[in-house]
């Protein structure tokens, strides 16, 4: 395991599409980057009304959302506060219509870039892109 | 009108998955689009068509009954 194999599969959870950036396959990575990000956001701001990220109060869904690296911990860092005190015993009658929706926008982007980053993970990934002269250093995993 | 707006929101996630799922195996912009739209419809289509199997079905036994 080279530093630049962790450091490519590492960067590539914490920001969704840098991991293929830095492979050489910049369409890809822009493509990935954009997807997901714009889905995890979509569902977090505009369906959820900044509700759907919150380790306190449902910490399964953040295991999934924590798929998404550094949007996920700063959602819940900004925005993760439940909204009351009691929010884990009492039903809040004020949630946002489509809570349900952004929460599961959240977790699927999350998700979605698991499978990236275990493609990143498999050393064809990196052979294929040394073979097409792309990757800046060409270290893979071996 | 929510069951409407549940719908397209599942369908777009669909898309989503999709348009990830090929972008992460295939090399060019358009067989990644090429592809996740063949599977995307693919899957709403063969959703549609079990759905409708399930109404008719349901006309059939179950509406009788009521």
């Amino acid at each position: 395991m080279t530093p630049q194999y962790l450091l490519t599969v590492i960067l590539g959870w914490l920001v969704p599409g840098v991991g293929h950036w830095i492979l050489g396959y910049r369409m890809r990575g822009a493509l990935l980057g954009a997807t997901l990000l714009g889905t995890f956001w979509l569902g977090e701001c505009v369906l959820a009304g900044r509700m759907a990220v919150t380790l306190e109060v449902h910490p399964i869904f953040f295991g999934l959302q924590a798929g998404n690296g550094l949007s996920a911990f700063a959602a819940n860092m900004l925005f993760g506060r439940p909204a009351h005190p009691d929010q884990t015993e009492v039903i809040q009658r004020n949630l946002p219509e489509h809570l349900n929706l952004g929460i599961l926008f959240c977790s699927v982007s999350g998700l979605l870039n698991m499978l990236v980053v275990l493609q990143l993970l498999d050393p064809r990934t990196w052979r294929e892109a040394a073979g097409a002269g792309r990757a800046a250093g060409g270290r893979g995993p071996s | 009108m929510r069951l409407a707006e549940h719908i397209a929101f599942f369908l777009l996630i669909s898309f989503i998955t999709a348009l990830v799922c090929a972008a992460n195996r295939l090399p060019t912009l358009r067989q990644i689009l090429r592809d996740a739209l063949h599977f995307f419809f693919t899957i709403t289509v063969f959703v549609f068509a079990f759905c409708v199997v399930v109404y008719v079905l349901e006309w059939i036994f179950i509406r009788p009954l009521l």
